[in-house]
């Protein structure tokens, strides 16, 4: 019987169906298979007892919480197209997962271990292209021709100046003192632009690279991924969505989880409809995302992920979960 | 170059007071003006016999200045002299009517040398 269980878990670990087995509230680990650390980019030989000992995931903290509120709610938990942060060879890559997390009950009804699964699924964001390289070359080309140009200026003037000295050993000390004064000028002068230009570039440089998407295009790639089973899919509602500049991953994550959140505390799914709406004031854009529909006395799961993740973007989350009200209202600084 | 009078029109400050400097150690008389926008009025008062002027200006551009004053028969003898740091400069210089043109950053001889040629060729 024993040899037998050891033959069915020596299975379970050479599987590429990602698995972690979760046998504490503080997440120690019982289990992790080879599929899992691939997916979560950990070397094969590496000794990992705890969920913190899973050093490549980046946002390791926020979906320790997410585990244990799973633990606590003592409910199952699926989240399709869920984008997790890893880090492999030192770039951070945003992969996109299905995830279902099966808590499993003592008879005493507390858990006692929880059962973690991934699917690597396809970045919904393939195909559709954001910042065109050709316009990326256009600006590279622009600001290193004005660079270029902005210098020889400045340049200009301390050759002169230099040259100047240099053949009319003549000169008088008080003129020769002006041309240095010039000349010296001049040279800080190069070292302001090229500080100011860089510094402006770096600026411009991270809004190309903050890969922002049109919130119209991202929200119908959110709701079309957040339910595979689409027999279990509520309808929509959707009002004015105000523009965001902020990553499409991070969109993507903080509004897949909303509705989601939304999604957990509704009696009956697929006859509900779930309300998208923004409004914009002078400082802030608030979303709100919510339902009409019958809730249920159910503690959300993943609240603090999203509070989380809206106070990394300098925002606000209040959540309104009684009675016939529930929504989820996002607010961003402008 | 004695009694020759040079206007200097460059929206680079530096690059003003450095030819100043250098032109008037020549004993040439200069005339500068930051600011295109006033350079086209001050060329009718001062009736310059050399215009140094820059093409990458802004609000009336070197091009622009050069073409007006080559419009004006009254001012048909004025040698202009361009520079740029524009890769493009001298197609441009050229295409505007300038007589000359020299790239940034310039030699101080190459300059001076200029600016004599273009003494000989007002006398």
């Amino acid at each position: 019987m024993k040899n037998k269980q050891n033959s069915v878990l020596d299975i379970l670990l050479q599987s590429s169906t990602a698995t972690v087995i979760y046998t504490s509230t503080a997440l120690d680990i019982g289990f992790i298979n080879r599929g899992m650390r691939t997916i979560l980019a950990q070397p094969k030989d590496t000794e990992i007892s705890k969920f913190t000992d899973l050093a490549a995931l980046v946002d390791a903290d926020s979906l320790a919480n997410l585990l244990v509120e799973i633990w606590n709610s003592k409910k199952p938990m699926v989240l399709a197209t869920y984008p997790i942060k890893v880090t492999s060879r030192n770039h951070v890559l945003v992969k996109y997962v299905d995830w279902e997390v099966q808590p499993i009950l003592h008879p005493d009804g507390t858990t006692q271990a929880m059962i973690h699964t991934l699917k690597e699924v396809i970045n919904p964001f393939d195909g559709i292209t954001t910042a065109p390289t050709s316009t990326v070359d256009t600006k590279l080309a622009q600001w290193s021709h004005t660079l270029s140009h902005d210098l020889r200026n400045p340049l200009s003037v301390a050759k002169l100046g230099m040259q100047y000295m240099h053949s009319r050993k003549e000169l008088s000390t008080e003129d020769r003192e002006k041309w240095v004064r010039v000349v010296l000028d001049a040279l800080q002068n190069v070292e302001k632009l090229i500080t100011d230009k860089l510094a402006n570039s770096r600026t411009e440089a991270s809004k190309e690279t903050k890969d922002a998407l049109a919130i119209a295009t991202l929200m119908p790639l959110i709701l079309q991924n957040a339910w595979p089973d689409q027999s279990a899919k509520p309808r929509f509602e959707i009002g004015t969505l105000v523009e965001l500049d902020l990553d499409k991953h991070l969109l993507y994550h903080i509004f897949s989880l909303a509705i989601h959140l939304v999604a957990q505390s509704l009696q009956d799914i697929s006859s509900a409809t779930i309300l998208l709406d923004s409004l914009t004031s002078d400082r802030s854009i608030t979303y709100f995302v919510g339902s009409d529909s019958i809730v249920t006395d159910h503690q959300l799961v993943g609240v603090e992920v999203l509070k989380k993740l809206m106070c990394d973007v300098d925002g606000k989350l209040l959540i309104n979960h009684s009675g016939k009200n529930n929504f989820i209202e996002l607010n961003f600084n402008i | 170059m004695a009694q020759k009078k040079v206007f200097i029109c460059d929206d680079d400050k530096g690059i003003t007071d450095m030819l100043e400097m250098v032109l008037e150690l020549e004993d040439v008389a200069t005339i500068t003006e930051t600011d295109s926008v006033y350079a086209y009025d001050k060329i009718l008062e001062f009736r310059p016999d050399i215009l140094i002027v820059d093409l990458w200006m802004p609000v009336v551009a070197g091009d622009q200045l050069i073409r007006k004053i080559r419009a004006n028969d009254e001012l048909k003898q004025l040698y202009i002299i361009c520079i740029s740091a524009s890769r493009d400069g001298m197609k441009v210089a050229t295409e505007a009517g300038a007589d000359k043109f020299i790239a940034k950053p310039f030699d101080v001889d190459d300059f001076l040398t200029t600016v004599e040629n273009a003494v000989i060729s007002t006398i």
